[in-house]
């Protein structure tokens, strides 16, 4: 039972352990419960591959065990591109597993458990929530040159998203932020229906790091790209950072993990998305 | 890895239009550079974790007592 248990990986880890806690020194017990499930673990897989299993979804197998999901379920991937990523993931892991740098198991495992129990509708919501405060359109009113920057930079995101979609889209320097048009709320909605629910995690997931829903659609629809799509993201930080200087352990730092999980999440969109009218019944959820 | 990356190659072959491989292409060297190169920084400037009690003291000049029997405490 103590072997399955430890065999369970995700990335979340599993902080379950089978001890026995005797009252008197369960103060100490827990102190060292709770050092061993932060103690990185080690690569305990030597090999990594992945395999076809029923229903024609991939499944990644560790040595000769399958790796499961946090929830428990067999965690599997909708096409061979995607369990190729994955399976990369896991075998670029040197000594110690690092699960803040696989991005993509991650949002596998979050289509796959689906944690918080939301289905598109609730999730489609929730993304074009952050239209109201898109980044793009929240305007600053000075220093002038930061204005500049900002109109150079975004109006013409804002204008191929409103020739692309047929909608209006406004910017504002006001707090409350611009006045979105129901019926461009209904555009974007219908068009995020299109996407399934593997593609719609990775499009939230996107929206939620880039703090904007027009970026997020521009990166997706390939007009953008993941560098241009986060140096916009951050154009107000690029400005200051220009202006005082770059502090490489926390500027960098931010972008180098803004740039893997956007690209992650985009990698992950596109490679849903792909066979989405063959795989469609097979995700059904 | 081998394989690896001889899998790759046709995992991207999968894309039909050329732009679109080539965005997703250069999506996927996004997220491999961008993750090495954030292991590489948390490494250089998050990793270090805590001083040992000897480094500790060593610090300010001092250095830990030994103790032939162990302290009471340990093991």
């Amino acid at each position: 039972m103590f072997r399955r248990l430890v065999r369970l990986q995700g990335p979340l880890g599993n902080i379950l352990s089978p001890d026995k806690v005797c009252p008197r020194s369960h103060q100490f017990r827990s102190a060292v419960n709770y050092s061993s499930a932060l103690a990185e673990k080690g690569r305990f897989y030597k090999d990594v591959s992945i395999s076809q299993g029923e229903g024609g979804l991939y499944e990644i197998n560790l040595d000769r065990r399958k790796l499961k999901t946090p929830g428990g379920k067999l965690f599997t991937t909708p096409n061979e591109a995607m369990a190729i990523a994955v399976a990369t993931e896991w075998d670029a892991q040197k000594d110690t597993l690092k699960y803040y740098s696989m991005h993509l198991t991650t949002l596998c495992n979050t289509a796959l458990d689906n944690p918080t129990h939301r289905n598109k509708e609730q999730m489609i919501t929730a993304a074009l929530k952050y239209l109201e405060t898109d980044t793009i359109c929240y305007r600053v009113d000075e220093p002038h040159s930061l204005v500049e920057l900002q109109k150079n930079e975004w109006d013409p995101v804002l204008h191929w998203i409103e020739n692309r979609y047929n909608v209006t889209i406004g910017s504002s320097s006001n707090i409350l932020g611009p006045e979105i048009p129901n019926s461009t709320k209904d555009t974007f909605r219908q068009h995020l229906k299109s996407y399934n629910f593997w593609s719609m995690t990775g499009l939230e997931f996107v929206i939620t790091q880039l703090k904007s829903v027009v970026l997020a659609i521009g990166m997706i629809d390939r007009h953008l790209s993941v560098e241009q799509a986060v140096l916009l993201s951050r154009l107000e930080e690029e400005y200051q950072i220009k202006y005082w200087g770059n502090v490489e352990w926390a500027h960098d730092y931010d972008m180098y993990e803004l740039r893997a999980r956007t690209a992650a999440g985009a990698l992950f969109v596109h490679l849903s998305s792909e066979s989405s009218t063959v795989k469609r019944k097979l995700m059904q959820d | 890895m081998d394989q690896f990356r001889k899998n790759k190659i046709t995992g991207e072959r999968y894309c039909r239009a050329q732009q679109e491989a080539h965005h997703d292409s250069n999506t996927y060297l996004c997220l491999l550079g961008s993750t090495r190169t954030h292991l590489a920084l948390h490494k250089l400037y998050h990793g270090k974790g805590d001083r040992s009690q000897e480094e500790a003291a060593a610090m300010v000049g001092l250095r830990l007592p030994k103790q032939p029997g162990g302290k009471g405490w340990e093991k």
